[in-house]
């Protein structure tokens, strides 16, 4: 019923649409074509300038700005990665001073925020839990849209799916969390990275290691810290290690502690702390260290810097930055020279981002925009790329909801995964598709300004238009595919709408 | 809504691409039977929470009930008739609102289980939902539903668009996994579609499924993306031409969304499009406090159950019910006791119901050993004589004849020998 209303009154466009067809066939026939010249083709040839210059914007950023592209093609890219690895040299004062104004609860404290969850009244008590909810998704949302340091931000949410924690489960700890643990560690070391995950009470909760003790052991963490979070899944370990983790573990848990520089009002302080009475002390092997069993937190933080600085860590964390930055199935032989600066810098991750991106194979072809846009990926991207400022983010929330990528809700320990088959869904493309065009007819609520790149394309003449929503777009990339189907209509938004939802968008 | 999102579109000039493409869809024809013989279709329905066993499936005559629950227990006779249970034999009855689950019983087409549930002893709700949506209890390394394997072990190139089916936005997690399982937007989606069905539908058509590039490039991404869409499209112009088909009349669904649920997969079964498998979730079972299985909330719930899925056999007649089985399930059971609040902690042992043409005979099903104390799981929880795997294997393998325990690959942990001695008989062998 519905169809029959369109039909109604346009019977006209059918010479349209059937023009339209016309061209993608004969598109269409050219594309196969191509396919396999490239695929004939022996070498893997590196990427142009413009072509890297896209390449490092979406992937070591979540697309570029207007006229960030620009920039970069013309200053190099090198330059721009250079700068992008050391984000405190970057300002971003300006949205820190918002974030402290907005999302003020990410700058409080452990004890004030755990302090919430006391409120007797139970409305009261969720108002405030949803609110610091709230808080903590709208800040990881406005530093991926707004932050100049995007590579950080791209970096911390990968470690975000790595350490993954579900606010639900740890509602106030998850806030500090992201602060102190995540943030703090992104570009430091590995080993104090996971150490930090290890000690913070969002992990010990979320994965039940704060009630395991020696009565009753709870493996949970033990497993995840070896399968997730270090050695990878079955790479080296045995259940006789997951237990024998467990037991070395036993007594790091958290709670409300008298306050080490107690004050009236402030006699306890809620935080990690180690409970020698839960404590396991039997001497026991982890993975090939043998664990003394006598010194307390000490035989755990051994064992968690021996996992830290495994071998077999140091490729599971190399092979999964290279999935994460380059391509799901990365080469063996990148993955291993990647590993090798892990092991030789002891888990420095800030030579191991560099070591992934100056390496030849991060700018072959073949690696060009081969990775699917997840669905945080696709709307932070197209935010940015359309210069939206985003004012309240509610409905964003809803359609990271509806698209399958709750932000800091992901049940799984695992995190979200970002390979090309965990998005493909039937059904999820719609509000893909529905987003677009609602966020250039500007009716997705709470995000302004993203009208804004309509003016100087409504400049420019109606046949150079598509030209120019490509550039916003999609810079660097030739598609004369979609380019020519942008032609059907001379109104920049229709044309910015088709060219956000087309399979050329989804792809980085 | 409607309108607002066609002016919308022909606002911003894409009215001319949703105009072209509702030519290129015949509906009528979308929506013809495509099954010649009957589909056997399996709904699993999830009670997400944790729904209470012994309010739903009521153990009247067991002395050590009114004990444990002083304030919630209901009787069988005696008292007002909200309270008043049905009971199914000399042992169990089913809860005040059950009343049309109580007449499909007597008439042999329901099945409950009783003291169901996982082998694993978790009490949070999402490790519980996760081991039984997976079938795989205590098993974190796997990470697909067990209805998803089912059909991907199954999978051939002639499946049916709507073959699986979710009818709402979130999969649930036993539908999860690399077959390829329409989640039903909960947004209006037709206009999406025709504006971007060149783009995706017409172009995939044309470079052909079979010629694919090599993966890993940019263009085999391009591809995949292209088929999604495109199947995206496919399956939802089928789905909602089916849904846009005036309900029966004379059928009486709540107006819930659990009825409008069922309404819709009835719609589905009986286009004869080939559904096989679906699931819906009702959330809303955790009843710490005030639990009110008689007149209260959960009362009410039960009661929406009861009418949704009595509704939902009628719709569909004798005939397709032979060859349907609605199971309905929950993560595990409460508290034995209730607490201070009137309502019931996290517990162990459960419920299913297993409702059909199919069941084997009129009969309680499952091992039951009281509610006296020393015979609780852990002196506090109902125990768990049947493992749910036997009744989800039993369901795969009775309903769809296929053998789940080939090559263990539906079931990891749980093979033949396990499932043979806990073997539950609930179903007939389809007629």
């Amino acid at each position: 019923m519905r169809c029959g209303t369109w039909r109604t009154g346009l019977g006209g466009m059918k010479a349209a649409w059937a023009a339209v067809s016309i061209v993608m066939g004969v598109l269409a026939v050219g594309a196969v074509v191509k396919r396999n010249v490239v695929g004939a083709a022996p070498e893997d040839p590196k990427l142009n300038a413009n072509e890297s210059a896209h390449h490092v914007l979406v992937r070591l950023a979540f697309g570029p700005r207007p006229g960030e592209y620009k920039t970069v093609a013309k200053e190099g890219w090198q330059k721009w990665v250079e700068s992008q690895l050391d984000p405190a040299s970057i300002d971003d004062s300006k949205l820190d001073e918002r974030i402290t104004k907005e999302c003020p609860s990410v700058r409080r404290t452990l004890s004030e925020l755990e302090g919430l969850s006391r409120e007797s009244d139970r409305d009261t008590e969720r108002e405030s839990r949803d609110r610091i909810k709230n808080e903590l998704r709208k800040a990881v949302l406005l530093r991926a849209v707004h932050s100049e340091r995007q590579l950080q931000e791209v970096i911390v949410d990968f470690w975000r799916n790595h350490f993954n924690v579900d606010v639900n489960k740890v509602p106030y700890l998850a806030t500090h969390y992201e602060e102190n643990v995540l943030r703090t560690h992104a570009f430091g070391k590995f080993d104090d990275l996971l150490m930090a995950t290890a000690r913070h009470p969002a992990m010990l909760v979320y994965l039940d290691n704060y009630v395991s003790n020696r009565n009753g052991l709870n493996e949970n963490y033990a497993r995840e810290l070896m399968e997730l979070h270090s050695l990878g899944v079955d790479n080296g370990y045995k259940q006789q290690d997951v237990i024998n983790l467990a037991k070395v573990l036993t007594g790091w848990t958290c709670g409300w502690r008298p306050a080490e520089n107690a004050s009236a009002g402030n006699e306890t302080e809620y935080k990690f702390f180690f409970n020698e009475g839960a404590h396991d002390p039997t001497p026991v092997t982890v993975v090939g260290l043998d664990i003394g069993g006598q010194g307390g937190i000490a035989d755990g933080e051994a064992a968690i810097r021996h996992l830290a600085l495994h071998n077999n860590t140091s490729r599971f964390i190399a092979a999964k930055l290279c999935r994460y930055l380059v391509r799901d199935n990365p080469d063996p032989a990148f993955v291993e020279r990647v590993s090798s600066v892990f092991r030789k810098t002891e888990g420095d991750l800030k030579a191991v981002y560099r070591a992934i991106i100056l390496d030849p194979e991060f700018m072959k072809s073949s690696n060009f925009r081969c990775k699917v846009r997840t669905p945080f990926e696709f709307i932070v991207s197209a935010l940015r790329m359309t210069d939206a400022r985003i004012e309240s983010p509610d409905r964003i929330f809803r359609e990271l909801q509806l698209m399958g990528q709750p932000l800091y809700e992901c049940l799984e320990p695992t995190g979200y995964s970002d390979a090309q088959e965990a998005w493909l869904d039937p059904g999820v493309m719609v509000y893909r598709w529905n987003f677009s065009i609602e966020l250039v007819t500007g009716k997705v609520k709470g995000v302004s300004g993203g009208m804004e790149f309509v003016e100087p394309i409504l400049k420019a003449p109606a046949d150079s238009r598509p030209r120019k929503v490509m550039e916003m777009l999609l810079p660097g990339v030739t598609d004369p595919k979609l380019e020519k189907l942008l032609t059907f209509t001379p109104d920049p938004r229709a044309i910015t709408a088709f060219a956000l939802g087309s399979p050329s968008f989804q792809q980085q | 809504m409607k309108s607002t999102r066609r002016e919308l579109l022909q606002q911003a000039g894409l009215g001319v691409l949703a105009a072209g493409a509702a030519s290129q869809w015949n509906l009528s024809r979308a929506a013809a039977p495509i099954a010649k013989g009957p589909t056997p279709t399996l709904v699993a329905v999830y009670l997400r929470g944790g729904a209470d066993t012994l309010s739903a499936v009521v153990p009247y005559s067991d002395k050590d009930y009114p004990r444990h629950r002083p304030t919630i227990a209901m009787q069988a006779t005696g008292g007002a008739s909200a309270t008043a249970v049905h009971p199914l034999d000399d042992t169990w009855a089913f809860n005040p609102n059950m009343k049309d689950l109580h007449s499909m019983y007597e008439a042999g087409l329901v099945a409950p289980i009783v003291a169901a549930g996982s082998p694993h002893d978790t009490r949070s709700h999402f490790d519980a939902q996760d081991f039984m949506e997976r079938g795989a209890p205590g098993q974190k390394n796997v990470m697909t539903g067990w209805l998803n394997r089912y059909l991907t072990e199954t999978k051939t190139s002639k499946d049916a668009n709507l073959r699986a089916v979710s009818l709402q936005p979130l999969l649930p997690r036993s539908l999860r996994g690399s077959y390829p399982v329409l989640a039903r937007p909960d947004q209006k989606a037709d206009q999406a579609m025709a504006v971007y069905s060149q783009l995706y539908l017409q172009q995939q058509q044309q470079s052909g499924r079979a010629n694919r590039p090599k993966p890993g490039a940019a263009s085999s991404t391009r591809a995949a993306v292209e088929e999604f869409g495109a199947r995206t499209i496919e399956q939802l112009y089928e789905l909602n031409a089916i849904l846009e088909q005036p309900a029966p009349q004379g059928i009486r669904y709540p107006e819930s969304g659990f009825g409008r649920a069922l309404r819709d997969v009835a719609k589905l079964v009986k286009a004869k499009r080939g559904l096989e498998v679906t699931g819906v979730d009702i959330g809303g079972w955790d009843h710490h406090i005030d639990e009110g299985p008689a007149t209260g909330q959960m009362g009410r719930k039960l009661k929406d159950v009861s009418e949704s899925i009595a509704a939902f056999a009628q719709d569909l007649g004798p005939e397709q019910l032979k060859h349907t089985l609605i199971l309905v399930m929950s993560e595990f059971g409460r508290t034995v006791k209730e607490n201070d609040n009137r309502g019931t902690d996290h517990g162990h042992g459960g419920f299913m119901l297993a409702i059909g043409g199919m069941i084997r005979e009129k009969k309680v099903y499952g091992k039951w050993t009281g509610l006296a104390d020393d015979q609780l799981y852990q002196r506090r929880d109902v125990p768990v004589t049947t493992d749910f795997r036997a009744v989800f294997a039993e369901a795969i393998k009775r309903l769809f004849q296929f053998d789940p325990f080939e090559e263990n690959r539906m079931f990891p942990g749980y093979d033949a020998e396990m499932y043979a001695e806990g073997e539950l008989n609930y179903l007939r062998d389809p007629a």
